[in-house]
Formats: structure tokens, sequence, C-alpha cells
């Protein structure tokens, strides 16, 4: 036979470059032993080898056992060299009887089971968080979206670290153009590793220098599913246990999945309460240190006397006060984040509480500005999804700067940049700030604090 | 490259932009906030006009001003108030004097309360009037008073419920806190449109020192375009609120069949008609009314129904009698601080001759008072 | 493409801003003179002038100007762009500078002009590049913020008790006498909202906007505020001792139970976002109007056979960052087309980071004068000849106003005997 010097050199070449791993296993089975199969034994499954595999070659002979294999779903025969040896790394078993070479699917996949989310937490609702499996994944939301309209291209990202990524999209309610978009992007992005959804997010969107996100990572299957229904796209990744939900605009990060459950007044009075925790969280410093430093005649006049009571200790210019707290406070919530959860109160006791009373006792800091930083920090922590709340505390310091440089007019001026500059961007083609994001056909209302 | 020259840019105007903080950075510990000004005139022998430097010495003015030192605990009440004055022979220049006086940086935004003494008041306000209202600091929503004996010393007074300095002053004046129906509240942008409307004159309330602590409100004072030109008494405040703001909060009391009974008002109405009598004369009419509840009368005299009506009767009368007297006395002063005039400006469509006419009319005005205040209920016993 | 709602959001900004353009100083100025008189005729002339040029420009979906003037020859459209070009400049210079005296008055006494005037500018050229679509957002956010707090600042202005109904009465008992034109100049710049369709019709693909009546209504109604708020507050003589009437209303407001107690200050920041809004607007259009020029040229130069068609227009195209795009997208007639190129430009990457690179520089060169003439308006115009200035351009406007009608009637007019 022509083809058998080429075949024996397939799996003779398999070995060869496989021979130096450790977890690296070449059998011959079969009452005659003309039944190789080559595999890697950290990728398989070794129950399904024994099982499926190794016992039936004893039983029956060559042409059944060949059959017999070919009934499995998952096992394929092949001639390609690349491929044989892709799907090997991957936990495929590489099976040769005779002049006909079959992969056979044996993957052991290890992965934590479905968790609920962490990361955005709920009051009532669905609790599932999507795992790093994206079969899994694909099953959370599949289930929660039964329809056939729901479609799902595959991707490989990555040179060496191979990432499997799924495109969904509802076919009947998506833009084309968008989707047409993301493809390209999807297929331009040129990396060796990609472990996150951030880094992938990243690649994707169309500036390298901005600060608000255009898409938005989740890991709450039900959010997905609610966007998909919206007509956007969900990009998931195998080994990341986020979706990307790509175009996002504004709005979407201020919808918090339980506004669903809510009634409909009580949703809009939290919606409401998230765009006022913006404006606080943003503008309050900003606010703080024109107030003090230069128009004391906005607020009335026994306020005005009690900031300047509690500063009189003071002995800096009150930004300086302002930024050293909010870094403080930078600090500690960050300290928190990576602390272990044992003692993560403790370093938020330390810090907040007796940090914050010695401050003000040393006269460091003033009274107000203790009110001013907890009320800030708090209201940052509204914001529903954490792209967009770090996003936040990154811009407040902005507005600082500006009242610090310009007064009352820096805050107002920037604030009115920051919406032009909201207006102007887009999210694949979506315009990211828009007043009425629906543009009509639900009437949902939006509002930024400008 | 072209990315590392916008860095650079951008990093330069930061730079930039920050060299201009600090032309006007001052943070509110280093303001002392004035909450009170007050300006007295001062004798001719007295006045040395420390600053400004000769010129005439006809308009020495002391100009006086409350400052709140703000101190370190708030709970405390240990907002203490310092009172600083100057004299000079004009007000800019005084504070500009007093600047020296002070540590920190005077700033005048949350002076609301702008007090002329009675001498002041009596020669000239012009000045004042200009300056309170060409600056731009001092707001619009300030009140203002005439202050007896002198504007310093009714200053100076720290009534003891006050947290704030002066506070009992803003209060008071802008009816925040008390609803005396015997202060005449006036904001300084009210003030000002009189001094310069034709056909109304500016009006003040008086605030008297009475002991070291106390201060009554409950006078007013007429003005020209000028200065002081009456007083009203505490009655005729009150007639003047009754007659100028819709819901005054008052009680009057009534004699009727030797008892005096004393009512409450709950809902006072007022408002003012010109009409032309037959002979050509001008007629002011006001229709005052209001509803009343019976607050005591001396003999506890059970009140029925027709009581309260003979009662309610009664007190008509005696309103518009009052009314009238007052409306004469007004009259009689030749000022109009119920802006009669303003009206008969509003109602004629012939604009050329329409001053003319109302100053050949003024003299001969003739009042007319339709009052008619019901007392319904008898409180909480009959 | 957008709703037809960012009409009146047009029309209503210039309606809110014109405080800020000495139209009250004039009115009021004129108060015994016919100023109420010409509100009412400003009011049928201004809502006829609206109704026209809204009905002319939506015979031309998705064109602005330039396109529009195509049809003309070149002597005559690049003039009378120029024109429109150096009005809208002023005007949002005016507000502008205007804005800095303000803010020097009321606010920051101590601030230097040069650095508020800087700042604002700053704000203004960075914003009027963005693409027309994304100013109609930005505009729609700011008046929606905005519209509210000014309906506060009106209702408690109109429901105080010492706001003198007679001296408001006065001033209407002077209804029968002739106006003047410098009032009626100045009343009808509330209507002139419409004329930003001019580059800003790119954006509708329709323009059939309902409810046209409630124009001139409410622009009757914001008008009589607008004249008798202040006269009710200062007097019908001490109205006039103020520079800006209304910024002194609002300081005569009070709002006892709000977080600021100066109505002032509210009042101060509505109109200062609204401003900048307003001055980006006008400088968008006088950015796009001028940039026309030079995408004329570039054609020419790109593509010569082609020059001589006079429908080459549709290249000037809506937003700024892709207007080379479409020069070699459309190379050939008519209209409509300028939205596509937003998607186009995803095409060529390469090429086009390299093109976006010229026009931005193109952009920074038209802007760079702009900023220097205002900055040079901040420094050397004082009270009294920034009053001149302003009031001089609401003299001015009112004829440019009759030109555009005029000349976009025109345009139509020629298009129409042609097909």
């Amino acid at each position: 036979m022509p083809t058998k010097p080429a075949e024996q050199r397939v799996d003779e070449w398999l070995s060869k470059q496989l021979c130096g791993l450790m977890d690296f296993e070449e059998r011959s089975l079969g009452n005659s032993q003309d039944i190789k199969i080559i595999f890697l034994r950290s990728l398989t499954n070794s129950d399904t080898v024994n099982r499926f595999i190794v016992l039936p070659s004893y039983e029956m002979d060559l042409e059944a056992y060949e059959k017999y294999l070919s009934t499995f779903p998952g096992c394929e025969e092949t001639q390609d060299k690349q491929q044989i040896m892709e799907f090997v790394l991957k936990g495929y078993i590489y099976i040769r009887i005779e002049d006909s070479s079959y992969l056979f699917d044996a993957m052991k996949i290890e992965y934590s089971g479905i968790t609920s989310s962490i990361t955005e937490a709920i009051v009532q609702g669905p609790n599932d968080a999507l795992t790093e499996n994206i079969e899994i994944n694909m099953n959370l939301i599949r289930r929660r979206y039964q329809s056939k309209d729901l479609k799902v291209d595959a991707m490989t990202i990555g040179n060496v670290s191979k990432t499997t990524i799924a495109i969904m999209y509802d076919d009947t309610r998506v833009d084309g153009e968008v989707l047409k978009e993301i493809k390209s992007r999807l297929s331009q992005v040129s990396v060796d590793i990609l472990q996150s959804a951030g880094e992938l997010e990243k690649y994707i969107s169309e500036h390298k220098y901005r600060i608000f996100p255009t898409t938005i990572v989740t890991e709450r299957p039900d959010r997905v599913v609610f966007n998909l229904s919206e007509g956007k796209i969900a990009i998931l990744m195998n080994t990341v246990g986020y979706a990307i939900i790509a175009p996002s605009v504004f709005n979407d990060f201020f919808t918090a999945m339980d506004d669903k459950i809510q009634l409909p007044l009580v949703g809009w009075f939290m919606k409401m309460i998230r765009y006022i925790g913006l404006f606080i969280t943003v503008t309050l410093p900003a606010f703080y240190v024109a107030f003090t430093s230069y128009n004391p005649e906005i607020l009335k006049v026994q306020i005005t006397l009690l900031i300047a009571g509690s500063r009189a200790a003071v002995p800096y210019p009150s930004f300086v006060e302002v930024v050293f707290m909010l870094l403080m406070m930078e600090f500690l919530i960050e300290a928190s984040l990576r602390l272990p959860k044992a003692i993560g109160p403790t370093a938020t006791t330390v810090g907040g509480l007796i940090l914050g009373q010695a401050a003000t006792q040393a006269g460091l800091v003033s009274n107000i500005m203790i009110i001013i930083v907890s009320a800030v920090a708090i209201s940052n922590f509204v914001i529903p999804l954490n792209m967009m709340a770090f996003t936040v505390r990154v811009l407040k310091y902005f507005l600082i700067f500006f009242a610090a440089t310009f007064g009352l007019i820096g805050i107002v001026v920037s604030t009115v940049g920051v919406v032009m500059y909201l207006s102007g961007m887009r999210s694949f083609g979506k315009p990211y700030l828009k007043m009425f994001a629906l543009d009509g056909s639900k009437g949902k209302g939006e509002k930024q604090n400008g | 490259m072209r990315k590392c020259l916008n860095l650079m840019l951008v990093i330069l105007l930061f730079m930039l932009s920050l060299l201009l903080a600090g032309c006007q950075f001052k943070d509110v510990d280093r303001r002392a906030f004035v909450l009170g000004l007050a300006v007295d005139s001062v004798e001719k022998k007295e006045g040395q006009g420390e600053g400004g430097g000769g010129g005439s010495k006809k308009h020495l003015v002391q100009v006086s001003l409350k400052l709140a030192i703000p101190e370190g605990d708030p709970t405390k009440r240990s907002q203490e108030a310092i009172i600083v004055s100057q004299i000079s022979n004009s007000i800019p220049e005084a504070v500009r004097l007093l600047k020296s006086k002070v540590d920190k940086e005077l700033d005048f935004s949350h002076c609301k309360t702008l007090l002329f003494g009675e001498g002041y008041a009596k020669t000239d306000i012009r000045e004042m009037s200009d300056w309170i209202a060409r600056r731009r600091d001092i707001q619009l929503i300030g009140h203002v008073a005439v202050a007896r004996p002198t504007a310093k010393e009714v200053l100076g007074v720290r009534m003891i419920s006050e947290r704030v300095p002066a506070y009992a002053l803003i209060l008071s004046l802008g009816k925040e806190g008390t609803e005396s129906p015997f202060i005449v509240s006036i904001y300084s942008y009210n003030f000002r449109r009189h001094l310069s409307e034709i056909g109304a004159d500016p009006i003040l309330p008086l605030v008297e020192k009475e002991e070291e602590d106390v201060l009554v409100i409950n006078k007013a004072m007429l003005f020209d375009k000028q200065r002081v030109r009456a007083e009203l008494t505490a009655n005729e405040a009150r007639l003047y609120n009754l007659l100028k703001t819709q819901g005054l909060r008052t009680s009057f009391n009534v004699e009727l069949d030797d008892n005096i009974y004393t009512y409450n008002m709950e809902t006072t109405r007022a408002k003012f008609k010109l009409l032309k009598s037959e002979e050509g004369k001008m007629i002011v009419q006001y229709k005052v009314g209001g509803r009343a509840v019976l607050e005591d009368n001396s003999k506890s005299v059970t009140t029925t129904g027709p009581i309260l009506e003979q009662v309610s009767k009664a007190a008509s009368k005696q309103w518009e009698k009052e009314i009238k007297q007052f409306l004469v006395k007004i009259h009689g002063t030749g000022l109009d601080p119920l802006g009669w005039g303003l009206r008969y400006r509003a109602i004629s469509w012939n604009n050329e001759t329409e001053e003319e006419e109302w100053r050949k009319l003024y003299p001969n005005l003739e009042f007319s008072v339709k009052a008619d205040v019901r007392i319904q209920y008898s409180g909480m016993i009959r | 493409m957008v709703k037809e709602r960012y009409y009146y959001y047009l029309y209503l900004i210039n309606a809110l801003i014109n405080i800020i353009n000495f139209v009250p100083r004039v009115l009021t100025g004129n108060r015994f003179e016919g100023a109420l008189m010409s509100i009412f005729v400003s009011v049928v002339i201004g809502s006829t002038l609206l109704i026209i040029f809204t009905k002319l420009i939506s015979r031309f979906p998705g064109e602005g100007l330039p396109q529009i003037y195509a049809d003309f020859p070149r002597v005559v459209s690049i003039p009378l762009l120029s024109i429109f070009a150096i009005l809208w400049y002023v005007s949002g210079a005016v507000t502008l500078v205007s804005f800095v005296d303000i803010t020097l008055r009321y606010i920051s006494p101590d601030l230097s002009p040069l650095y508020a005037i800087i700042g604002y500018l700053v704000l203004v050229t960075l914003c009027s590049r963005l693409t027309t679509e994304s100013i109609l957002y930005a505009l729609e956010i700011t008046i929606i913020i905005n519209v509210p707090l000014v309906t506060y600042i009106l209702i408690k202005a109109l429901f105080n008790p010492y706001l003198s109904w007679d001296a408001v009465m006065e001033v209407i008992t002077h209804l029968w006498t002739m106006p003047k034109y410098s009032s009626i100049a100045g009343a009808t710049f509330i209507f002139t909202g419409y004329v930003n369709l001019a580059i800003f019709n790119r954006a509708f693909h329709s323009m059939k906007p309902r409810h046209l009546w409630l124009i001139p209504v409410s622009g009757l109604m914001i008008l009589l505020i607008t004249f008798l708020v202040p006269i009710g507050y200062h007097g019908t003589i001490g109205v006039e001792h103020q520079v800006y009437s209304w910024f002194s209303t609002a300081d005569s407001i009070r709002s006892e139970f709000f977080v600021v107690e100066r109505v002032l200050f509210i009042f101060y920041f509505t109109y200062l976002s609204l401003s900048l809004v307003t001055a980006v607007i006008h400088w968008h259009i006088a950015l796009e109007l001028i940039k026309s020029f030079f995408e004329k040229k570039d054609k020419k130069k790109s593509n010569p056979s082609s020059g001589s068609s006079s429908m080459n227009s549709s290249s000037s195209s809506s937003s700024s960052s892709n207007s080379s795009d479409s020069s070699n997208s459309t190379k050939s007639s008519n209209s409509s087309k300028s939205n596509k190129s937003n998607k186009s430009n995803k095409s060529n990457k390469s090429n086009k980071s390299s093109r976006d690179r010229t026009t931005s520089n193109r952009d920074w060169w038209i802007l760079a004068p702009m900023v220097l003439a205002t900055l040079g308006m901040g420094i050397f115009l004082d009270q009294i000849k920034l009053e001149l200035v302003g009031q001089w351009f609401l003299y001015v406007r009112l004829p440019g106003e009759l030109l555009l009608v005029a000349s976009v009637f025109a345009a139509y007019w020629r298009r129409k005997k042609r097909a």
C-alpha cells in the first residue's frame, strides 16, 4: 500500500515530537497489537480511555473495532498531521488502525462548578455565574434563551493559548453592521496569550487612550441573555468566566439586573439613585475644593462657618486635603481588595475608622472632609458594573484638578466637556451617550448629570 | 512621535494651569466673613477722617462690620463675632482701611444684614445704596434696615439665642424665624427698586436696641428718594404689612359692649383700586378682609353665632377707621410707600402725560376703605 | 440620522440663550419706545422666517449649506458662505466673551479674563470638531438637564410676592408705540435657532417637524418673560441700571429650602453650560462652512475630470474625521450619501490615518484664527464696547438671516428648474 509508509511516519513523527513530555503515552493494543494509540495523559480522561478504547480492542476484530469507534460522536478520521498534533494537544487520542487514523475525544476538563456571581451581586434573581468552560457557559445561556435565532460563531484567538471564543447573537435582532465590525476587529487581534475578558475588550475597542468602557464585561448569564434580546452581541471565551457584551452604551453600565425584578417605580428610583450617586461621587470633592477656595458664598452661612471652623486647624490648601484623603481611600479600597478575606475587615476598620478619626483630631483634615470622602466612596459603589465604577474613580481627580485651578467655572466647563466627550464616543458605531438610548422604541429614560 | 508631542503638550498645559491657580485661590479659613454691615454718619468735629486724606469733611461715615470668627469645634457655641469699625469719608475707603485691621481677607458674600444708622438715614443714603448694589459680592437678597440709636450699637448686640453671629437679625428681618406682623421685611433689591421707581417710595424697618441684648423691630421708616421723611409706629407698621402682604398672621382686638374681644387673623387679603370720583378727584379704594379666630374675650361671654357676627362687624368698622387714618397720615407726608403712583402709571395708557397728571392728582387724593373681617371660629370653646 | 425632536432643541437653546446675547439689554433700553410691540412683530417675522426656512431645507434632505450652494457658481457661493461663516463665528464669540464678562462680574471677580476665556476656548474648540450628530446628542442632554432648572427659576421668579406687577403693567401700557428696528432685530434673535440647520440638516433625513405652532407660542412666552420679569424686579427705571438684568434678577431670587440658597449660582451654572453648547454649535457650523472651501479644492486636485460637474457636492461629510473618505467614495453627484461615509471610513485604515491627520491639521488651522480673534475680543473689549459689539451683531444678524433664507430659496428654485 502506498500510503503505509507515510502513515507510519505520522505516528512516528508524532511520538518524536512529543516524546520529551512527561505525560506522553504510546501503546499498542489489540490481540494482534496492530492498534496504536498516542495521547497525553494529563489531558485525557483515563476512565474513558480504558473503557471505550482499551477494553473493546481485545473483544472484537479490527474491522468491527473500527466501525465501533467511528460511531462515537467526537471521533473523526483524518490524515492531516497538523490537525492531529493540535487535537492531541487538546486531549484527543490518536488511534491508528492499520492504514487509517482516528482522533477520539477523551478530553478531561477540570473546572470549578457553577458558582454564584460575586462581582455583580443582586438581591433577588438568578445567582448563577458564568464558569470557565465555554460549553457550560453556552449551556447556561442557551437554557435561558431558547430560540433558533441565537447564533454562535466560533473563532480561535491567541497564537499559543489557542483560546476558543464564541460570538453569540440573535440573528433577527442584531445590527449587521455591528456584527461585521466586531468580527473584523476580532480577526485582526494577534496575540500569544489571551487569558481574560478585559484583555480582549482592550484589543477590540476603538481608541487606545480612553477612560470609558465601551463594552460590558459581565459574569452573569442573565445579563448576557438580557442584552442578547436587545440585539447586542456577546463574546464568550473559553477558560474565562466572563462574557463581553458589545456594543454597550453609557446607560447599560447603570443597569443592574435587579431593575427587571423591581416594581417599575422602584426600578426607576433605583436607577435615579445610581445617577445621583454618579453625580455625587464625581463632583462632590470638586465642589468642596471650589467652595472652600473660590466661592464660599454658594452655600448658607451656617455651613460656610462650619467648614471654615473645621478647616481652621488645617494648614494645607483644600485640594491637598482632598487629594490626600481620597488617596487614602483609594489605598484602603485597593488593600481590602487584595487582602485575604479573613483580614479584609480589619484593614477597613483600621483604615477607615481609626485613620479618619486620628486625622481629624490631629488637624490634618477637616471633619467635613471625612464626611465627603465617605460619601464619595459609598456613592461610588452604587454603580453596578465594576468597569464603570473604576472609570468614575479616576474621573473625579480630573474634576478636582479643574476645580482647583478654575474654581466653579472649572467644574461646569469640565462637566460639559465630559458630556461632549461622551456624546462624541461611539461603541461599535452606536452613540455612547444619548438621552433616550432606545430612541423612542421603548422610551427608556436616561439621565446624566451635567 | 506625534503622540509624544501631544502628550508633552498636555503635560505642559497642565503645568501652566497649575501656575494659574493661586491668583485667587483663598481658602475659606483665610477669609473673614462679614455678616453684618452698619453705616453711621459721624459728627463733624469727632470725625478725624483717618484715611482718604483731606477732602471735604462733610460726609464722614463710620463703617462697622460684624465678622464671624470660625472656631475649631462647630458643636460648641463658640462662634465669636468681632466688630470692627472705621471712620472715613467714603464707604469703600473705610472698608479698605478696615482690611488692615483684620488678619484675614474680608468677604462680603454672606453679608445679609445692611444697617443704616438713624443719623445717616436722615442725611443721605444714596451712597450706601449705590455701593451695595454695585458690589458683586453683596447679595441682592440681603436685608436692609434702619438702626437706632446707631447702627454700630445695634450690630454689636449679641442675642442669646443666636448661634451664628448676626443671624438673629437675618432671621427676624427676613421673617424666617419669627413671623411678627410688625416687621416690615425689605430685601435690598426691593429697596433699590423703590429708590429709583417713579411713583413708589422706599420703606425700611427700624431696628431699635432696647437693652443690652434685646433688639426690637416693630417700627418702620418712610423714605423719599434720598432720606428718611417719616416714621411709622408699631401699629402703623402692622397696618402697612396688612395692606402690602397677603396672609398676614396677626391679631387685633375690638371692643363691643364693654367687652374686649381679641381675634387672630388666619388669612388676610388687601387690594386697592384707583377710582375717579365725580369731581375729578382720585379715590384710592382699599378692600381688605380676612378670616379670623376668636382668641379671647375679657368677660368670658359665651360666643354664639350672632355674637360672632356682631364682633365681626365691629372689627370691620374699626379696621376701616384705623386704615383710613393710616392712609391719611401717609398721604400727609407726601410719600408713596404703597405705590399708588405706580399703579396710576400702570393703568393709564396715555404715557406722555401720566406723570404730570399724577403730580396734580396726588395732593387731592381721597381714600375709602372697605373692610370685611369675618370671625368664623370661636376657638376650642364656645 | 437623528429624530426631528432635535430640531426643537436647536430652537430652544437659542431661545434660552438670548439673555447672554444682549437681547434683554436691547429690549429694556427700548422699553418705553416700542419694545413690547416689537416683541409681537418679531414673533410674526421670526416664526415666518423659521417656517419658510424649515420647509425649504426639508427639500434638501441630508445636505448642508455648502452642498445646497453647489448649484451656484463659486463666485456667488464662496462669498455667501464666508459671510455666514463669519456671522456664525461672531455669534459664538460674542456668547463666549460676554459670558467671560458675566463670570468676572458675578462669580470670580479676581480671575483674569484671559484665563477664563482660555478655559472656555479650549472646550469649545475641542468640541466643535466633533461630529454633527454628537453635538446634537450633547445638546439634548444639556437641554434636558438644564430646562427643568430654568423652569424652576422662572416659577420661583414669577411667584415671588415682591415681583411688582404694577411695574410690569406700566411697561405694558407702552404697547402702542412704533417699534424700532433695533428692538425687532433683538427680539427675533430667539427664533434664530433654525438657521443652525444650515449644517445640522446633514443629520436629519426628513424634516417635517410637527407641532410647529408651539414655536411662536413658546417664543412669545419666552420673550415676554425675558423682557418683563426683570422689570418686575428692578422697577421700570431701575432695570436700566442693571448691566445683566437677568443675572441681577436671579440674584434677587432666594430658594430657602435648597442646598444653594442663592439662585444666582444655579442660574449661572445653567447658563454657562447652555452658552458653551451654543458656542460649540455655532463654531461647528463656522468650521464646517470654511472647511467646505478646501474640500472643493481637494477634489479638483485629486479628480480634475469631475470638477467640471457642478453637482460634485455630496462630499463634505457629516463629520470632521471622515471628511476625507467621502471624497473618494462618492465621485459623482448626488446628495444624502454623506451619512454613509460614516461607515466607509473603517474600510481603509492605513490610508485613512494619514488623510485624517491632514484634515485634523486643517481643522486646527481654521480654528486658530478664530481662537486668536476671540482672545483679542476678550482682551480689548471692555463693558461698553462689548455691549456695542453684541448689539451690532444683533442688528446685522437679521439681514443675514434674510439673505440666508433668500439664497436657499434661490438654490431650491435652480434645482427645481433643472429637474
